[in-house]
C-alpha cells in the first residue's frame, strides 16, 4: 500500500473521471478478461457439466442467433422499448424534477408521493401493465417509463436542490430575473447531477425491459433467455443472451458517461463544489 | 408556523392523489382496478390471516442475506480493484461487462445450480447487489483527495494506520451513499426473484394473486406494501447516512445542501 506510483498528480481535480476509458490501449485488460475467460473454461473441463455452456459454445450460440436474424431483431426490439420508454420518463419526469427543486411547496406536497412510488419495484407493476396494455409493447414501455421516471424525477430535483445557495443570491445580486436566474445559473450547476441520474435511470430501464420481456411480451433479449431456457434448454443461448444485455448495457453506459464529461456539462461540477 | 403547513402539504399531495385514484375507479366503473378502499380491506385480510408478516419476513430475509453478502464480498473487492491500479485495470472489463446484466437474465442459470428456493432468489439478490457495490468501492478510493493521500503519507503513517486513519475516513460517506442505492436495488430485485424463483414473499404475492382468481386488489395490496417497506428502509438507511461520525467526508459541501 505505499507504492507512491498510485498516486494521482495533486493538480487534478478529485472529482477525476474513474480510470475506464484507458482500458482500450491496454493489454492488461486484455489479459484480465482473458484469464477469466479461461478460468470458465477451465471449470467446465473440471466439473465436466453437460448442461452450462462453455465460452465457445456460447461464442457459436451467438453465432447462431446472427445467422437466424434473431440477433438484430430482438435487440432492435429492446432497444426500441427501452428508447421509447426513456425518452418518455425524461420529457415528463425532467420538467416535473426541476419544478419540484425550485419550488418548494411544490416538491413537499409531491414528493411523499414519489417516496412511495419508487420503492415498489417496477417489476411488481407487470400485472397491472398486462392487464392495461395486454401482451404488446406498451406494457414493457410502461413499465420502463415508471422505472426511470422516478429515477429521473429524484434526481433533477436533488440536483436543483443542491445547487450552491450562494450562485443564486450572486446572481439576484447581478438583478437576474427569477427565470434567468434558473436558466443560466441553477441548470447549469445542476446538469451533472441530473445527467447522472439520466445514467442511473437507463441502467434501471435496461434491467427491466429484460424482465419485463421475460413475462409481458415474445420477443427481445429477455423472452430470449426465458424461451431457450423454457424451449429445450438451450443455456447456451441463456448465457448468449446474457453476454448481448450486459455488452448492450455497457455500450449505453458508455455513452452516457462520454456526455456527462462534455466540457460544457462538467461547468457544474465546479460550481457546485 | 413554518412547520405545520409543510406537513400539510406533504399530507395534501398524497391525499389528493388517493382522492383522484378513488375518483377514477369510481367513475369508470372499472370492474378490474380496485380503489383505496378494496385495497386497504385487501390488506386487511392479509394481516388477519397472517400472510402479510410472513411474507414480508421471507422477502426481508433474503434482501437481508443476498444484499450483507454483496457488501461483505463487493466492497472490499471494489476498494481493492480502486487502490491497486493494475489489477483494477485488468478486471475492470470483467466487471464492467457483467454489472449491466439484469440480476433477472441469471434467474435460469440461478434455478440451474441451485433449484427452485432461497437460495436462488439470495443468488439474484446478491448478483443485483455484487456489482454496484464494487463499482461504489471502486470509485470511492479513486475519489479520494489526493492531498489527503500525500499527507498520510508525509506522515509516515503504516500501511494499516494509514489505512485506519486516512483512507476509511474518506471512502465511508461514498459507501454508505452507494449502500443505500444498492439496498433500493436489493428490494427491487427480490420482488422479481420471488415471481419467479420461489413461492413465498410479496412478490409472489402479487403474481399468486394474479394467477389465482386474478385478485387485482391483492395485487395492489402487495404493491402498496413493497413500496411501505422499501421507504422505511430507506429512510433507516439515511438516518445512517447523517450519523456524525460518517459525515467527516463530506465537509461543507453538505451543509450547502441543505437548504
Amino acid at each position: 500500500m505505499t507504492e507512491t506510483r498510485q498516486v494521482p498528480p495533486a493538480n487534478e481535480p478529485a472529482t477525476q473521471p474513474p480510470a475506464r476509458r484507458d482500458w482500450s490501449g491496454s493489454g492488461l485488460a486484455l489479459a484480465g478478461t482473458a484469464a477469466m475467460i479461461a478460468i470458465w473454461q477451465a471449470a467446465m473441463f473440471v466439473s465436466d457439466s453437460k448442461v452450462f455452456p462453455s465460452p465457445l459454445a456460447v461464442a457459436r450460440g451467438i453465432g447462431e442467433l446472427a445467422r437466424t436474424g434473431r440477433l438484430v431483431m430482438y435487440v432492435t426490439d429492446s432497444l426500441m422499448r427501452v428508447g421509447i420508454g426513456f425518452s418518455l420518463a425524461l420529457l415528463t419526469g425532467l420538467p416535473l424534477g426541476l419544478a419540484m427543486g425550485w419550488f418548494p411547496r411544490l416538491g413537499s406536497a409531491v414528493n411523499p408521493v414519489m417516496q412511495i412510488l419508487r420503492p415498489i419495484s417496477p417489476l411488481a407493476w407487470i400485472p397491472l401493465a398486462v392487464v392495461v396494455f395486454g401482451i404488446s409493447n406498451a406494457a414493457p414501455i410502461a413499465l420502463i417509463f415508471i422505472a426511470s421516471f422516478c429515477a429521473i424525477v429524484e434526481s433533477s430535483m436533488n440536483g436543483v436542490r443542491m445547487v450552491s445557495q450562494v450562485y443564486v443570491l450572486a446572481a439576484q445580486n447581478f438583478g437576474l430575473s427569477r427565470a434567468a436566474v434558473f436558466r443560466r445559473v441553477v441548470f447549469p450547476a445542476a446538469l451533472p447531477q441530473i445527467l447522472n441520474g439520466l445514467r442511473i435511470a437507463l441502467g434501471l430501464s435496461w434491467v427491466v425491459v429484460v424482465a419485463a420481456e421475460m413475462v409481458a411480451v415474445d420477443s427481445g433479449l429477455g423472452y430470449l433467455i426465458i424461451d431457450s431456457r423454457n424451449a429445450g434448454k438451450r443455456y447456451d443461448l441463456v448465457v448468449g443472451g446474457m453476454v448481448l444485455i450486459g455488452a448492450i448495457g455497457l455500450l449505453l453506459d458508455t455513452l452516457v458517461l462520454r456526455i456527462e464529461r462534455l466540457p460544457a456539462v462538467r461547468w457544474g461540477v465546479d460550481a457546485r463544489t | 408556523m413554518r412547520y405545520l403547513p409543510r406537513f400539510v402539504l406533504k399530507i395534501s399531495g398524497v391525499v389528493t392523489v388517493i382522492a383522484i385514484w378513488g375518483l377514477v375507479v369510481q367513475v369508470t366503473d372499472s370492474p378490474i382496478i380496485p380503489g383505496p378502499w378494496a385495497v386497504a380491506r385487501a390488506i386487511h385480510e392479509l394481516a388477519v390471516k397472517g400472510l402479510l408478516f410472513k411474507y414480508a419476513v421471507a422477502s426481508l430475509f433474503r434482501v437481508t442475506w443476498g444484499y450483507l453478502l454483496a457488501v461483505t464480498i463487493g466492497v472490499p473487492l471494489g476498494l481493492m480493484l480502486g487502490w491497486y491500479k493494475r489489477i483494477g485495470r485488468a478486471f475492470n472489463p470483467t466487471v464492467q461487462v457483467l454489472r449491466p446484466i439484469s440480476p433477472l437474465a441469471w434467474i435460469p442459470l440461478a434455478i440451474l445450480w441451485l433449484g427452485v428456493g432461497d437460495g436462488s432468489a439470495v443468488l439474484i439478490i446478491f448478483l443485483g447487489s455484487f456489482f454496484p457495490m464494487v463499482m461504489t468501492g471502486m470509485n470511492a478510493v479513486r475519489n479520494v483527495t489526493p492531498t489527503h493521500i500525500n499527507a498520510g503519507r508525509n506522515f509516515g503513517l503504516s500501511a494499516w494506520r494509514f489505512m485506519w486513519s486516512v483512507l476509511f475516513p474518506a471512502v465511508t460517506p461514498q459507501i454508505i451513499a452507494g449502500m443505500r442505492l444498492t439496498f433500493g436495488i436489493a428490494w427491487l430485485v427480490v420482488v422479481a426473484a420471488e415471481m419467479i424463483a420461489v413461492n413465498s414473499g410479496l412478490g409472489f404475492l402479487i403474481v399468486d394473486a394474479r394467477n389465482a382468481g386474478n385478485r387485482y386488489d391483492l395485487i395492489v395490496a402487495g404493491m402498496v406494501l413493497i413500496g411501505t417497506i422499501g421507504l422505511l428502509l430507506d429512510v433507516a438507511m439515511r438516518r445512517l447516512e447523517r450519523l456524525e461520525s460518517i459525515r467527516w467526508g463530506y465537509s461543507t459541501s453538505a451543509i450547502d445542501g441543505e437548504r
